[in-house]
C-alpha cells in the first residue's frame, strides 16, 4: 500500500532547489489507519451503534483528514516489509472484547512506535483497565458518541501538522 | 563553614536564628515564603534548610521532598510552633532530618545543626551505590542522556511531581514511563492523558469521569483517567496544551488529590503520582497569561530537560544499531551490517525532528529495495545523499589554497595561520562575537581564544 504523502517532495525538484529547501522534510505528517478485531465487517448502512463501520465511515467524512485506510489485522500481527504502518502513524483499533485487548497487549511491542486510539466494547471498557498497558492516546467506549472520536482525531492531526511545520521552520533557521 | 537557609514567616525569629547561625561560623540566608524559598534553594547550594510548617503560601511539611530534591540535596530541619506528635511523625516520614519545637529552637538548634552537618559530611564521603535502572528502550551513553537517567533514578525513588521538557521527538513519554517502571508504583497503571488530543469539551469528563445523565449522551456512569491512575502514575503529556479553564480545576486536584466526576455532588480521592511533559516554554506561557504560574510551580518540583539529538550526536551510532536490529526482528530478516559512511552522514545532520525523525529515516532506509546485508548511506533517502554531496563540495571550496598563484607550496606556518584565521572568522560569526559561546563551540580555553583574537586582531565583544 502506498504511503500517504501530503505535498510530496520530488527528487527532481530537490536537485533544483537551494540548501534551505533541500533539508525541508517531506511533508509526511501522519497516516491514519483503522483496524477492527472483527474482520468480516458489515455493510456501511448498518445502524448498529457499536459497529466498527460506523466509526470508520464517520471519520472518512472529515474533509481535513487524509484518507483513513482500513487494514486487516494481519498487517499488525504478522508485519511484512510492505506493511504500511510507520513510526508516528495513528492507529485506531476497534476491539470488541477483553480477549482482543489481551491479544494486543501480548504483541504490544508492534505498536510501540504508533499513536494508538482504542475503541473498546462496552463490557471490556467497564470491567478492565488493562488497556493502559498499550499506552493509548485516547480510549473510548464503543457506545460513545462518534463525534468525540472525530474531534480527537482531528485535534491530533492538527497538532501534529503544526508541530511538523514548527520543526521545519527551526531547521531552516538553523541552516 | 556551611550554607543554611532559614525559611520562616516570623521575622523576629528569623533574625535570631540568623545571628545564631552566623555566630557558629555559617552563612545564613533568610526567606519568608515557600515560593521564594524553593526558588532560592533551587538556584543556590545549601547544606541545611530550617523550615517552618505554617507558612503564608502552604504547609512546609509538603515541601520537604521538593527541598531535598534541590541540586545541593540539603538536609531539612523542621521548626514549628505546634508540638504535635503527628506533625513530628509526618516530618520524619517525609524525609526531614529532625523536628524542633519553636520555644526550644534557640536552645536546641546547635545540637541538631551539628549532627545534621556531621551526617551530611559523612554522607558525601560515601560513593553512591550504582542503581540498576530499567532503561525502557532509552538508548545512548552520551553525557546528556546519562544525566537524564540519573534524574530518572532520583525521581523514581521519590513521589515528587516531575516535569519533563524537551523538543518534540526526544522521547519524553519513554522517560516518563521509565520513572513509573522504576518507582514503587510500577505494579499499577501508567495512565496517559494526551492534552494535545483532547478537545476542551472532553477533557473534564475524560479526566474525572461522569455520572449518568451528566450531559447529553451520558447514558451510563463512567470512571475517569484520574481514577484509573489511583496508586499508579498519571502522565500529563503536552501539558502546555491544557486549556486555561481546566488548569484551575487541575491545580485543585494536585493540591488535594480530590476531584468530582462531572455531574456528581461527591468528591472522590485518587492517590496518583504526576509526571507531566511539554515541548513548550511554560515560563513564557505564564508571562503571556496562557498558563497559570501556581500550576507551573506545582508541576516543576523536579525538572528533567531532555537534550535534542543534535546535542547528543554521539548516540546516533547506538540508536541506529538498535533501530535496525528492531526492524530486522519485526520483519524477520537477517541482521544487517552498518557501514561507517552511514553513521557519518547521519551524524552530520541537525535532526530537527530528533529521535522520531531518525527512526523514520531508518524505516525508510529499511524499505529501500536495493538494501543488501549492509546499510550504506547510499540507501538513505535522497535528501541525505544530496546533503552529503553538497557538504563535501563546500568543504573542498572552503579549504585555503594549498598552492599560491605561482604554484608554490606555502610554508607550514603561513598555511596554518590562514586556516586559523578563517576558523576564527567563522567562529566569531557562529557565536555572535560571544566569547563564552565561542569557547563552548570550539572547545578552546578562554586564554587560548584571547591569544588568537589578539594575534589576528579580530575583536569579540
Amino acid at each position: 500500500m502506498a504511503w500517504l504523502l501530503l505535498k510530496p517532495v520530488m527528487a527532481t525538484d530537490l536537485n533544483n532547489q537551494e540548501n534551505t529547501i533541500l533539508l525541508k522534510r517531506s511533508a509526511k505528517i501522519m497516516n491514519v489507519y483503522f483496524i477492527s478485531s472483527h474482520e468480516n465487517s458489515c455493510q456501511a448502512e448498518c445502524s448498529f451503534r457499536s459497529c466498527p463501520e460506523r466509526f470508520l465511515n464517520n471519520l472518512q467524512e472529515i474533509p481535513s483528514l487524509p484518507l483513513i485506510n482500513r487494514i486487516p489485522k494481519t498487517h499488525l500481527f504478522q508485519p511484512t516489509m510492505s506493511t504500511p504502518l510507520r513510526n508516528g502513524d495513528l492507529l485506531i483499533f476497534h476491539a470488541e472484547s477483553e480477549s482482543d485487548i489481551n491479544h494486543l497487549i501480548e504483541s504490544r511491542n508492534i505498536i510501540e512506535q504508533l499513536r494508538l486510539i482504542l475503541i473498546i466494547g462496552e463490557e471490556a471498557f467497564q470491567d478492565s483497565w488493562n488497556y493502559h498497558q498499550l499506552n493509548p492516546r485516547y480510549t473510548m467506549n464503543s457506545q460513545q458518541n462518534v463525534t468525540d472520536l472525530r474531534d480527537v482525531v482531528t485535534k491530533i492531526f492538527n497538532h501534529t501538522h503544526q508541530e511538523t511545520a514548527e520543526s521545519n521552520t527551526t531547521n531552516q533557521v538553523n541552516l | 563553614m556551611s550554607d543554611i537557609l532559614i525559611l520562616d514567616d516570623d521575622t523576629e525569629l528569623c533574625m535570631m536564628l540568623h545571628e545564631r547561625v552566623k555566630k557558629r561560623g555559617h552563612i545564613a540566608t533568610v526567606t519568608h515564603t515557600l515560593e521564594t524559598g524553593v526558588r532560592t534553594a533551587e538556584a543556590n547550594s545549601f547544606d541545611v534548610i530550617l523550615l517552618d510548617v505554617d507558612l503564608p503560601d502552604g504547609n512546609g511539611l509538603e515541601y520537604i521532598q521538593r527541598f531535598k530534591n534541590c541540586p545541593s540535596a540539603p538536609e531539612v530541619i523542621i521548626i514549628t510552633g505546634q508540638g504535635e506528635a503527628d506533625g513530628a511523625e509526618n516530618a520524619i516520614i517525609n524525609g526531614a532530618w529532625s523536628y524542633i519545637i519553636k520555644p526550644h529552637v534557640i536552645r536546641e538548634l546547635d545540637l541538631h545543626l551539628t549532627r545534621a552537618l556531621q551526617y551530611r559530611k559523612e554522607k558525601q564521603k560515601i560513593t553512591p551505590v550504582p542503581v540498576s535502572l530499567k532503561r525502557n528502550r532509552i538508548i545512548g551513553t552520551s553525557k546528556g542522556v546519562s544525566k537524564c537517567l540519573d534524574q530518572v533514578a532520583r525521581a523514581a525513588a521519590s513521589d515528587v511531581n516531575v516535569l519533563i521538557t524537551g523538543p518534540t521527538g526526544t522521547g519524553k513519554e519513554l522517560f516518563a514511563k521509565a520513572i513509573h517502571e522504576n518507582s514503587e508504583r510500577n505494579s499499577q497503571n501508567f495512565v496517559i492523558v494526551d492534552c494535545a488530543a483532547l478537545p476542551e469539551t472532553l477533557i473534564e469528563s475524560t479526566l474525572f469521569g461522569h455520572v449518568k445523565g451528566a450531559f447529553t449522551g451520558a447514558d451510563k456512569e463512567q470512571d475517569g483517567l484520574v481514577k484509573h491512575a489511583h496508586q499508579g502514575t498519571l502522565f500529563l503529556d503536552e501539558v502546555g496544551e491544557l486549556p486555561i479553564s481546566i488548569q484551575k480545576t487541575f491545580l485543585r486536584l494536585l493540591q488535594e488529590r480530590e476531584y468530582r466526576p462531572v455531574g456528581s455532588p461527591r468528591h472522590q480521592f485518587s492517590n496518583f503520582r504526576l509526571v507531566a511533559a511539554t515541548n513548550r516554554n511554560l515560563e513564557a506561557m505564564v508571562q503571556e497569561g496562557t498558563f497559570r504560574s501556581d500550576l507551573l510551580f506545582r508541576l516543576e518540583a523536579f525538572v528533567i530537560n531532555l537534550p535534542p539529538l543534535k546535542e547528543r550526536i554521539e548516540d546516533v551510532r547506538e540508536l541506529v544499531t538498535y533501530f535496525i536490529s528492531q526492524l530486522c526482528e519485526r520483519y524477520n530478516t537477517e541482521s544487517k551490517g552498518i557501514a561507517p559512511d552511514l553513521i557519518e552522514t547521519l551524524s552530520a545532520y541537525d535532526w530537527p525532528g530528533n529521535i522520531r525523525e531518525l527512526y523514520q529515516t531508518i524505516e525508510q532506509l529499511f524499505t529501500n529495495q536495493s538494501l543488501g546485508p549492509t546499510c550504506f548511506s547510499f540507501h538513505l533517502p535522497e535528501k541525505f545523499r544530496i546533503l552529503q554531496a553538497r557538504a563535501s563540495v563546500d568543504s573542498m571550496q572552503n579549504q585555503p589554497e594549498l598552492v599560491d598563484a605561482k604554484q608554490n607550496l606555502p610554508s607550514w606556518r603561513s598555511y596554518k595561520e590562514k586556516c586559523e584565521e578563517e576558523y576564527l572568522v567563522k567562529l566569531r560569526s557562529e557565536s555572535e562575537s560571544n566569547v563564552t559561546r565561542a569557547c563552548k563551540l570550539s572547545g578552546l580555553s578562554r586564554t587560548r581564544l584571547y591569544q588568537l583574537i589578539e594575534k589576528y586582531e579580530l575583536p569579540f565583544s
